[in-house]
């Protein structure tokens, strides 16, 4: 991690590689950061890299390996697609840079222990973006749960449930190889804050899934991923990009205590729209990028060595524990039991 | 408008929970029914049996305290358990008196057996009121033609605030109202699912897939156990089809009365156990057709393999 330098620190200059759509989220929140700035872009799509290194007044190259050796670049955020993340992620800790790893942080529990071994050697803070634990709801759930609101949680249920598919056959996160599958891909967001909200890891983990969209498909666009922990309680966490109506968004968080229920219905944002094609919900202004915000934030104060990585790199590896044994699970249709703790 | 007359055989529940008293017998008039008696085997407990006495007083009916009632209803609605619900099944088929049996469920699947043997072919109502709820009739009938396409999934939650723990677990006290939607649903299904429950039996969940890959899940438990106000703290059934999906929430239709002193829930449009008894009373006129009681033992199976499940930590095949 950084040193920390006398009186005012200077932003923690910042790297990403990969400059696709999460990438942009990033960088909009890197902008309201007041600590950290971005210093260099890369990507294999040199063109691609320039026009953001010019827009955003940054540095720009076509390869990780000249980003890295960028003296600017302090720490990286990676962005690319979920097959490159264990060997980008060695890169980057290897030249001695804090790594912010999009989820998940690999395609392997053991790949995913490596990163995590190599980083505490390093002495190098690792995160991973498990951006969901720093949306306004699931921050508010959870301070809820910590304020003995509802007693001891023993049940949760996530449905973040829409039409929306990846478009194209070429795209990488249809390809199980690339993506490892939708319980790499979207279902760490679900499970990590059904873990976090029950306070612990799970130890059997329970998938269902279709094809919902079209029998073709290579991974399950409808999943459904269900947990269960040591103290006996579970969780039910349903991702879908199958639904229809296509533009559906149906979201619903319901954590069940021994004294209550949390409930997030899924007109909570209080804004409903009927419009052309049906009814919609909205969020107000702010929502999204107030969570990437807190999560950079997080990632800079973790570098600074203020404040602990979010989430602790262990729930990250168990997050692709769990997705490993999701994915088994599909093909099994057995409970699969995950073993050490992570 | 003539009532139709029903015998009120029992009074046992589940600990202090009395349903002939507090749920069926108020709700007898607007579904069209009137109590003859109370009828109660003198082997019940000191408990049952002033239930019985003051139930006969406040309905103003005639107690009848014996082996077996005297009776010319038209039907009877039962609150006992184990023996002496044996026995009235008995009692029943032989004078070929239609039953509603309040929670099935809380014999054991050996007991339902027998039950179900001395039952034989009488029409017998199990006490599911949701299933009977205005809503869930309503995205039953959506499912049942298309209207949402094929169907792809079913989630349901139940969370009981307050009252009794129950002696023999949620699972079979409250879960068994979710399967019974769920298994509407779905229609006759083999299941293949992990369940998860806690050590004391007051929370209850599991994930599976039928063999026609509708995916399903279920919580159920009971919150604040033991704490003297009772509510539906979440009872909501989600489906999920090819063209489009359904939310229920069974606690409604209900308007909320709000104030400065907070909000009040009011229901209209009829409860689920009003539209569950008047169900009765049609079949008691011969007007509706139910399973055969056999239909018990299916769903006390399924319960069992779930808590079989749950208890092992393995994931198991169930039919229901």
């Amino acid at each position: 991690m950084s040193e920390p330098e006398s009186g005012a620190q200077r932003p923690l200059g910042i790297g990403i590689v990969g400059v696709g759509g999460i990438a942009e989220s990033h960088m909009a929140a890197l902008r309201e950061v007041a600590d950290g700035r971005l210093a260099a872009v890369c990507d294999i799509a040199a063109d691609q890299a320039r026009k953001i290194g010019e827009r955003e007044g940054c540095a720009a190259y076509g390869s990780v390996e000249e980003l890295l050796a960028d003296p600017g670049v302090e720490a990286v955020i990676v962005c690319t697609p979920n097959f490159t993340h264990e060997e980008l992620g060695h890169q980057v800790l290897a030249a001695g840079k804090d790594l912010l790893m999009e989820k998940p942080l690999a395609l392997t529990p053991s790949g995913a222990r490596r990163l995590r071994a190599e980083a505490a050697e390093r002495g190098l803070a690792l995160m991973v973006g498990h951006s969901h634990r720093f949306s306004d709801q699931g921050l508010a759930i959870k301070e809820a749960i910590d304020a003995g609101a509802i007693g001891t949680p023993r049940f949760v249920r996530v449905a973040l449930n829409g039409g929306w598919i990846w478009p194209g056959w070429q795209h990488w996160v249809l390809n199980p190889a690339a993506s490892g599958g939708h319980s790499f891909h979207n279902g760490v967001h679900l499970t990590d804050l059904a873990c976090w909200w029950m306070g612990e890891q799970a130890d059997t983990v329970f998938s269902a899934g279709q094809h919902a969209t079209s029998e073709a498909l290579q991974i399950f666009d409808y999943l459904v991923v269900g947990l269960g922990f040591p103290s006996g309680g579970s969780a039910i966490c349903e991702i879908s990009r199958g639904d229809n109506p296509r533009n559906a968004a149906y979201a619903e968080i319901t954590v069940v205590g021994t004294e209550g229920v949390i409930a997030r219905e899924w007109d909570a944002e209080g804004i409903l729209a009927w419009l052309d094609h049906g009814l919609a919900q909205w969020a107000p202004d702010g929502v999204g990028a107030r969570t990437f915000i807190r999560e950079m934030q997080s990632f800079v104060d973790g570098v600074r060595g203020t404040k602990t990585v979010v989430p602790p790199v262990d729930y990250a590896v168990h997050a692709v524990d769990v997705a490993a044994a999701s994915e088994e699970s599909l093909v099994t249709g057995e409970s699969i039991r995950i073993g050490a703790a992570a | 408008m003539s009532l139709t007359p029903v015998l009120l055989a029992g009074t046992v529940g589940m600990g202090e929970q009395n349903h002939q008293a507090h749920m069926w017998a108020p709700n007898l008039a607007q579904a069209g029914l009137a109590p003859e008696a109370v009828w109660t085997p003198p082997s019940v407990d000191d408990l049952a049996m002033r239930r019985a006495e003051e139930l006969a007083c406040a309905c103003g009916v005639e107690l009848q305290v014996s082996e077996t009632p005297t009776t010319s209803a038209a039907g009877a609605i039962v609150c006992l358990r184990g023996a002496e619900r044996t026995a009235f099944a008995a009692f029943a088929a032989e004078h070929g008196l239609p039953l509603l049996l309040d929670k099935p469920t809380l014999d054991s699947t050996a007991q339902l057996e027998q039950f179900a043997a001395e039952a034989d072919a009488l029409p017998v109502m199990a006490g599911h009121h949701f299933a009977s709820h205005p809503g869930f009739a309503r995205i039953l009938t959506a499912v049942r033609g298309a209207e949402i396409g094929l169907l792809r999934a079913v989630h349901t939650d139940l969370v009981t605030g307050g009252g009794e723990s129950s002696d023999i677990g949620e699972l079979r006290n409250l879960g068994v109202h979710l399967l019974e939607l769920t298994r509407l649903l779905t229609g006759p299904a083999a299941v293949r699912l992990q369940a998860h429950g806690v050590a004391n039996g007051s929370a209850w969940s599991f994930l599976g897939s039928t063999d026609r890959g509708v995916v399903v899940s279920h919580h159920t438990s009971r919150a604040s156990a033991g704490h003297p106000v009772v509510q539906q703290l979440r009872a909501q059934v989600r489906v999920t089809g090819t063209h489009g999906f359904l939310t229920l929430d069974l606690t409604k239709p209900r308007l909320e009365v709000r104030t400065v002193h907070g909000t009040a829930p009011v229901a209209y449009a009829g409860s689920s156990v009003v539209a569950h008894l008047t169900k009765f009373a049609s079949l008691t006129h011969g007007a509706a057709r139910t399973a055969p009681a056999t239909d018990f033992v299916v769903i006390s199976r399924a319960l069992d393999g779930i808590a079989a499940s749950a208890e092992s930590g393995n994931a198991a095949s169930i039919t229901w």
